[in-house]
C-alpha cells in the first residue's frame, strides 16, 4: 500500500516536472508576449481614457476622446480612406502576386532571373522605395513625365501625386513593388507547385480551356494560400501603409486628405499635435478595424476556401 | 554533470555582471550624477541643425574653449525634433542638459516641469534680458518665469534673381514694395513656352512657413496669444485665392511632389523664404541675387522664428549648463551664431552691429531688409502645433489645385484648429 502511494507520488512529481519544463520552455515567448504585446494593448486602452500629451501631462477624461473623435470630420474621412485603401490594396496586391506567380510558374529559360528581378524591389526598405517613387512621380522634374514627354514629343506635366484623378493610380502602382507583394508572390509560387499535375492532365483530356483550368483547378487548390495572403495583405495595408504613404503624401494625406489613412492621422495627432491620449483612442479603433477585417475574411473563407483534408 | 554545473555557474556570473553593469551610472557620470569627461565637466545640448564645420564659426566649440566645459552636441533631425524633445521630457530623460526649444513647446515644457526657470541664474549673469526685441519679451511673458533665452531672431524675406529682373527690364524690389507691385512683377517675369507651359516662373509657391506671411499680410491675426488659437478668415481667403489664380495662370508652380528649389535652380525669379537661407545660398547661386522685405498687402507682416536655450529639469549639470548658455547669449556667442547662420541676435544692441551680414553673400546690397523685417516680425504660426498649421497648408494647397474653394479650405483649416488646440 505504502509502495503504491510512493509510486503515485513519484508519478505526480514527474508529471509536475514535465509541466514545469514545458512552461519553462514557453516562458521566453510568454514574457515577450506579455511585455511587448499584451501590456502595450492594455496600456493603449488606459491612455485612450486620458488627455495625455507627448510631454507627459496626463489627466483622466473618461470617454471624451471617443466623443470628440466621432464628431470629427477629419476622423470620418480617415476611416473612409482607410477602408477604401485597405480593400483595394489587398485586392490589387493579391491579384498581382497571383498573376506574377502564374507567369513565373511557366517552365521557361531565365525563370530564376525574372523572379530575382521582380523580387529585388521588394527587399528595398519601404521608405526608400517611397522616396524613389516620389522622385519618379514628380511634376516638373519627375522621371515618368520626362519619359512620356520624350516618347510623345509633348511637354507632359502630370501632377501624379497631387491630382485627385491620378493619386490612387500612382499609389496602388507603388504598392505592387512593396515587400508584402513580393512575399505574396513567393508564397503563391510555392503553392502553385503543390497543385497535383494529374488534375490538369484530367482537365486536358476533358478539353478544358486554360481559363477553365485556372478557375476550376488552380484557384480552388490555392484558395487556402489566397486566404492567408489576403489576411496578411489586409493587416499590412492597415498597419504598414504608414511607411509607404508618409514619405509620398505626408501626414495630411495630400491631396485634400485623399490618402490620409488612420495610421497617418494617429501619427499626426500624437507627434505633431502632441495629443497622445487622442491618438491612442484612434489606435483602439484601428485595432478594432483590423479585428473586424480578420474575422470578416475568415467568415467569408469558410464558404469559398477549399481544404483537401 | 560537473560540466553542466560549471556552465550554469558561468551563466549566472554573466547575468549578475550584466545586471550590475545595468545598475551602474552612465559612462562619464560621477556618483552625484554630474557628467565628467576625463575630469572635465561635460554638458550635452540638443539641437536640430549641424554645428558649423569651420571651428571659428562653431559656437559650441568656442563655448567649450571659453568656459572650460566640454560641450557635446546631439543633433536630432528637424522633422522629428519637437516630438523627440517632448518624449524626452515625458520620460524624464537627462541625456541632454540644454534643449533648444521651439516657440510652440516652451509653455508646454514649463507646464510639464521639464525645464527650469532661469531667473535665479539670471540675477547674477551678464545676459542682457532687458534688451531683447519686443516680440521675444512678449512671448516669454506669462510663463511665470524665464524658462528660455532666444538663440537668435530669424525673419522671412523676399529673395529675388537680379539677372531675371534685368532681363525683363523691371526695377528691383525694395522694402516699400506693395503686394500689388509684387503680383504685377511676377506676371511680367513669367516666361512661357510655345505650348503654353511655363518655362520660368515669376515666383515660387509659398512654403509651409511663408503661407502665413501672406495671410498675415492680408489682414488676419494668424495667432491670438491670449487664447493660444489660430485666427484666420477673410485674409486667408484673399491670399489663397490670389495664389490659386497665379498658379492657374502659370505665374507660380502648383503644389506637387517635386522637391527642387526652383529659385536656386534659376527657374523662378522671386521666392519668399526664411532669412537663414542667406547663409545657405551664400555665393553658391549661379546668378546675382538680393533680398527685400515681404511685400506689404494690408499690413507689413512676416513671422519671426527662434529657439530658446533652456535647461533640462532632470539635468545633473544645471550650473554648468547655464554657464554654457551664458556664453552663447553673450556678445561673442551671439556674434558667432549670426555669422554662421545669417540670423540676427534677439538682443537689440548686438543685432545692431550687423554680424548677421553673411560675408559670402556678396551680391546682397539691401541689408536693411533684414532690420526692417525684424521690426515688422511677429511670433505667429510658430506658436501653434505643427499638425494644425501643416493641416491648414494642405487645405490651402487643395484650394490652389482647384479641389475645393478657398472659402472651404479656410473653413476646414479653422475647424480642425478649433478641435485640436486646447486639448
Amino acid at each position: 500500500m505504502i509502495m503504491k502511494k510512493e509510486s503515485s507520488k513519484t508519478a505526480k512529481k514527474k508529471k509536475l516536472m514535465n509541466h514545469l519544463t514545458a512552461y519553462a520552455f514557453c516562458a521566453p515567448w510568454m514574457v515577450g508576449f506579455v511585455c511587448f504585446t499584451l501590456f502595450p494593448i492594455a496600456f493603449l486602452f488606459a491612455v485612450s481614457l486620458t488627455n495625455r500629451k507627448l510631454s507627459g501631462v496626463t489627466q483622466f477624461i473618461g470617454l471624451a476622446n471617443y466623443v470628440n473623435m466621432f464628431q470629427s470630420a477629419t476622423f470620418w474621412n480617415s476611416i473612409r480612406v482607410t477602408l477604401f485603401f485597405t480593400i483595394v490594396m489587398m485586392i490589387v496586391t493579391t491579384v498581382w502576386a497571383v498573376v506574377m506567380a502564374l507567369l513565373l510558374n511557366y517552365r521557361q529559360r531565365l525563370n530564376g532571373l525574372f523572379q530575382f528581378c521582380y523580387f529585388l524591389p521588394s527587399v528595398i526598405p519601404t521608405v526608400a522605395l517611397a522616396y524613389t517613387f516620389r522622385t519618379i512621380f514628380g511634376k516638373e522634374a519627375g522621371l515618368l513625365n520626362g519619359i512620356i514627354s520624350a516618347l510623345t514629343g509633348k511637354n507632359v506635366m502630370v501632377n501624379w501625386l497631387y491630382d485627385s484623378r491620378t493619386v490612387y493610380l500612382a499609389l496602388f502602382f507603388i504598392t505592387l513593388f512593396t515587400y508584402n507583394t513580393g512575399q505574396m508572390m513567393l508564397i503563391f509560387r510555392s503553392g502553385l507547385n503543390d497543385v497535383p499535375r494529374e488534375l490538369y492532365e484530367a482537365c486536358e483530356i476533358d478539353g478544358a480551356s486554360p481559363l477553365k483550368k485556372f478557375f476550376r483547378i488552380t484557384l480552388p487548390m490555392i484558395s487556402p494560400i489566397i486566404l492567408f495572403n489576403a489576411v496578411m495583405g489586409c493587416i499590412s495595408a492597415l498597419n504598414g501603409s504608414f511607411a509607404l504613404l508618409y514619405p509620398l503624401t505626408g501626414e495630411n494625406g495630400d491631396p485634400n486628405g485623399m490618402s490620409q489613412v488612420l495610421s497617418l492621422l494617429i501619427y499626426k495627432e500624437a507627434f505633431s499635435n502632441m495629443k497622445v491620449g487622442y491618438a491612442c483612442a484612434m489606435s483602439v479603433i484601428l485595432f478594432l478595424i483590423a479585428c473586424c477585417f480578420g474575422i470578416g475574411i475568415f467568415a467569408i473563407s469558410k464558404k469559398i476556401v477549399y481544404y483537401e483534408n | 554533470m560537473r560540466r553542466k554545473k560549471l556552465w550554469g555557474l558561468l551563466f549566472l556570473t554573466a547575468a549578475a555582471v550584466g545586471m550590475l553593469a545595468g545598475c551602474s551610472t552612465k559612462g562619464g557620470e560621477t556618483a552625484g550624477g554630474a557628467k565628467k569627461d576625463g575630469g572635465q565637466q561635460k554638458v550635452t545640448i540638443a539641437v536640430w541643425n549641424e554645428p558649423n564645420k569651420d571651428e571659428a564659426l562653431n559656437m559650441y566649440a568656442q563655448a567649450e574653449k571659453a568656459t572650460g566645459i566640454k560641450v557635446e552636441v546631439t543633433v536630432i533631425p528637424e522633422s522629428d525634433y519637437s516630438s523627440k524633445l517632448n518624449q524626452m521630457v515625458s520620460t524624464g530623460d537627462n541625456s541632454a542638459d540644454i534643449y533648444v526649444i521651439w516657440e510652440n513647446d516652451i509653455a508646454n515644457f514649463a507646464k510639464a516641469k521639464g525645464i527650469i526657470p532661469m531667473d535665479d541664474y539670471l540675477k547674477n549673469s551678464s545676459v542682457k534680458t532687458g534688451d531683447f526685441i519686443y516680440a521675444v519679451s512678449a512671448l516669454s511673458a506669462g510663463l511665470g518665469g524665464t524658462y528660455g533665452l532666444p538663440w537668435c531672431a530669424a525673419t522671412e524675406l523676399l529673395f529675388y534673381n537680379k539677372d531675371m529682373f534685368d532681363a525683363a527690364g523691371i526695377s528691383y524690389p525694395d522694402n516699400n514694395w506693395s503686394y500689388e507691385d509684387y503680383k504685377s512683377a511676377a506676371e511680367k517675369l513669367t516666361q512661357k513656352a510655345a505650348d503654353g507651359t511655363t518655362k520660368l516662373y515669376g515666383c515660387t509657391l509659398p512654403n509651409t512657413q511663408t503661407w502665413w506671411a501672406g495671410i498675415g499680410g492680408a489682414g488676419d491675426q494668424v495667432y491670438d496669444p491670449s487664447k493660444g488659437q489660430m485666427v484666420i478668415g477673410d485674409g486667408a481667403v484673399s491670399f489663397v485665392s490670389d495664389v490659386a489664380a497665379m498658379a492657374k495662370n502659370g505665374v507660380m508652380p502648383e503644389p506637387s511632389s517635386d522637391t527642387a528649389d526652383l529659385f536656386a535652380s534659376g527657374k523662378a525669379a522671386m521666392s519668399w523664404q526664411g532669412s537663414w537661407n542667406i547663409g545657405t545660398y551664400g555665393s553658391s547661386l549661379p546668378f546675382q541675387w538680393d533680398i527685400a522685405t515681404i511685400p506689404t498687402d494690408k499690413v507689413k507682416y512676416n513671422t519671426l522664428h527662434t529657439g530658446f536655450y533652456s535647461i533640462n529639469a532632470k539635468s545633473k549639470n544645471q550650473d554648468a549648463a547655464f554657464k554654457v548658455i551664458e556664453y552663447l547669449m553673450g556678445e561673442e556667442g551671439q556674434t558667432i551664431n549670426s555669422k554662421s547662420s545669417g540670423n540676427p541676435s534677439a538682443i537689440k544692441s548686438i543685432a545692431e552691429k550687423g554680424a548677421w551680414k553673411v560675408e559670402s553673400a556678396t551680391t546682397i546690397k539691401n541689408w536693411d531688409a533684414m532690420t526692417d523685417s525684424l521690426k515688422a516680425g511677429v511670433f505667429g504660426y510658430t506658436c501653434l502645433p505643427s499638425g494644425v498649421t501643416n493641416n491648414a497648408v494642405s487645405e490651402f494647397n487643395a484650394a490652389v489645385l482647384g479641389q475645393k474653394t478657398p472659402e472651404e479650405a479656410v473653413k476646414k483649416a479653422d475647424a480642425y484648429a478649433r478641435e485640436t488646440i486646447g486639448y
